[in-house]
């Protein structure tokens, strides 16, 4: 099929910058990184890309394809030919260029590692002798996070680390998620006390861009919720971003609706209010603050607290709350609502079911 | 039948926090739209706060049952589908019904919780949708259409959508996250270059001037390569031509006066000049004045 990619060159050494166009020949099953080893192969070998594996597994060829970021070699290119579209490909964002599309991936290692990922093993040995073995319980809290390869598309989108270039961002959180999540791990409290500083979990702005690149479903802004999930819960709530959320909670068992007027002071505190009275006051004047402080408060509010009294005696705390809900929205990923999985091993074109050793005694018997 | 004789669809509509208060536009737009799309409104009484992301980053467990009691009070009401105005909102009922709806393990434990508390069980089967979405397709939209005094078309906008409403789109699932609205700023160069010519010949005309009678030009400095173009295609000398947004970059309202002011200081203006001011902005509108200069030049 005919191809055609507009590419983004950069020389970080002389600071030219320039918009080419390729035209060539591609096979119908090509990805986007086979299409730029044939412009490399035949066309320009000075072009500058990472790859690897080619199987989505390495995490190298993360670059932007029309602004979005992708893995070059799960981005097949077919659709896009038969459209006639000559998509603009571009190094990753948020971090600085080298040439092309290599970015320097320093900065992402520097908060890759102030992560400590690595265990911590504070656990005991099982009295069997045997190898410590994890639930499957204990081991949906980080199958997702566990899927993470580095890529960086994630950070390439990440809004909050535009504006502050320090935030730890969604890679290195959903690690730091990996670990916490881990009852191998001996360093949860310490972990999450590193995680809630500044520039850390509650700097994130939850605007989903990360788990709208993400290639391999680890869902970044998913593990934030859940560091979020397992600080309050463990009683680290200094941050205000900790405190924003308390006041929602404290809000709904009290009046039912969020208690506005009283969200800044209970935040940033009373001095930092105070010097916004003058906000407050045009609020005030516009009719968006309550003349005299009596809440507004909900019919039945009653339901709402008790139903928080109810639900907080039954062990679904932290990110286990998060984590109960992953079964049913992993189903959206998969464009089904069914419970069997014969019923979509079934369906047509659907890939055949893998080998399980329970199939094979089901047979037998 | 035209589709306004056709009865209202009833939805149950849920408000949330900020749109019955520092928001309360919001609100009072919905009710008064609602019923010219067809849409009537059941507004839900005994309903909280959705938890925004707060609740459900902080006590994710709470907030899928402030949710799904959201859900079961929207049930209650016998419509089918419960709309929001929040994009925060949105996403958060959205994502709570889809957890209740794919898991009937899940639905059953929060069904009893809710039944502890006294609130009617949920069933799964209310849609959580967005007014806008209700506007943007459909019935609504042809009734909007025939309700909008005004059309759209060729109306340039700068949007904001927020981040939720398109975000996750698994959950959202009603529009492309990455391909919305066409920026058209080669249109924008176009229209400006365009009407500051065809503004200041009707002007001149009118008065009964030539280009050549101009000595000072003084258009709004919103960019040299729009000045330049204009220049140009009036056939104005480019040592009448007044520019200053190579110090002070584009002033909007204050860039056809601040540029009087230079060329006042540096003595272009004289008593006696004519000075052609070309003015073009926001909601792409246009202007031109023709003007008699009387103050004596800066000594």
């Amino acid at each position: 099929m005919q191809m055609a990619l507009k590419i983004w060159r950069y020389d970080s050494a002389t600071g030219d910058r320039a918009l080419k166009e390729y035209e060539f020949d591609a096979p119908e099953w090509a990805t986007l990184l086979d299409c730029l080893d044939i412009v490399k192969d035949k066309q320009d070998g000075s072009l500058a890309f990472r790859k690897s594996c080619r199987m989505m597994i390495c995490g190298s060829c993360g670059m932007r394809m029309d602004g979005a970021a992708v893995l070059a070699c799960k981005t097949r290119m077919y659709d896009i030919a038969q459209e006639g579209r000559v998509p603009v490909i571009s190094a990753m964002g948020n971090l600085p260029i080298r040439k092309d599309l290599v970015v320097d991936m320093d900065p992402f290692w520097s908060k890759f590692k102030a992560m400590w990922p690595w265990l911590e093993p504070g656990y005991e040995r099982p009295e069997d002798g045997r190898e410590y073995r994890i639930s499957q319980e204990r081991m949906n809290v980080v199958h997702k996070e566990s899927l993470c390869i580095n890529c960086g598309c994630c950070v390439s989108e990440c809004n909050a680390m535009e504006s502050d270039p320090e935030f730890l961002g969604p890679q290195a959180l959903a690690k730091g998620m990996r670990f916490v999540g881990d009852p191998r791990d001996g360093a949860t409290v310490e972990r999450l006390e590193r995680y809630n500083s500044e520039h850390g979990i509650w700097d994130c702005t939850r605007c989903y861009f990360c788990n709208e690149r993400c290639p391999k479903g680890v869902d970044p802004r998913d593990a934030i919720a859940k560091l979020g999930a397992e600080s309050i819960r463990l009683g680290i709530d200094r941050d205000m971003g900790a405190k924003h959320a308390k006041w929602f909670v404290r809000s709904a068992e009290t009046t039912g609706w969020l208690r506005e007027e009283e969200l800044i002071p209970k935040t940033q505190g009373y001095v930092s209010a105070i010097k916004q009275l003058k906000f407050g006051a045009s609020l005030a004047r516009h009719g968006k603050v309550r003349p005299v402080p009596v809440p507004h408060t909900a019919k039945d509010v009653n339901e709402a607290r008790n139903l928080r009294k109810v639900v907080r005696e039954q062990d679904r705390q932290g990110a286990l709350g998060h984590v109960q809900g992953e079964h049913a929205l992993a189903k959206l990923d998969h464009g089904h609502q069914s419970e069997s999985l014969e019923e979509i091993y079934d369906r047509p074109g659907a890939a055949p079911r893998p080998w399980l050793p329970e199939i094979e005694e089901e047979t037998k018997a | 039948v035209s589709a306004t004789e056709t009865p209202l669809k009833r939805v149950a509509y849920y408000k949330g926090c900020l749109a019955s208060l520092s928001a309360k536009e919001l609100d009072s737009s919905t009710k008064a739209l609602a019923p010219m799309v067809g849409l009537e409104l059941v507004e839900l009484e005994s309903v909280t706060c959705c938890g925004a992301g707060d609740i459900h980053e902080a006590e994710p467990d709470y907030y899928l049952h402030l949710n799904a009691r959201i859900l079961a009070y929207a049930e209650a009401t016998g419509c089918e589908m419960l709309m929001t105005v929040c994009n925060v909102c949105t996403l958060n009922l959205r994502q709570a019904n889809f957890m209740l709806q794919g898991d009937a393990e899940l639905l059953a434990r929060v069904n009893e919780n809710l039944e502890t508390v006294g609130v009617p069980a949920y069933s799964g089967k209310v849609e959580v949708r967005h007014f806008l979405w209700e506007i943007a397709e459909g019935e609504g939209y042809e009734r909007l259409k025939e309700v909008a005094h005004r059309g759209l078309k060729g109306l340039k906008v700068a949007p904001f959508y927020g981040c939720q409403i398109l975000r996750p789109s698994k959950i959202m699932g009603f529009e492309d996250p990455d391909r919305l609205v066409k920026m058209n700023g080669r249109e924008v160069y176009k229209f400006a270059t365009r009407v500051l010519v065809s503004s200041a010949e009707a002007v001149l005309r009118q008065c009964g001037e030539s280009v050549e009678d101009v000595d000072v030009y003084v258009p709004h400095q919103a960019n040299v390569r729009i000045i330049d173009h204009a220049t140009k295609k009036l056939g104005i000398p480019s040592e009448r031509v007044v520019i200053n947004v190579d110090r002070y970059g584009n002033t909007s309202s204050g860039s056809i006066p601040l540029a009087l002011a230079d060329a006042q200081a540096d003595g272009r203006l004289q008593a006696g000049s004519l000075v052609l001011m070309t003015g073009m902005g926001a909601g792409l509108t246009w202007g031109s004045a023709l003007m008699r200069w009387t103050l004596e030049a800066a000594a």
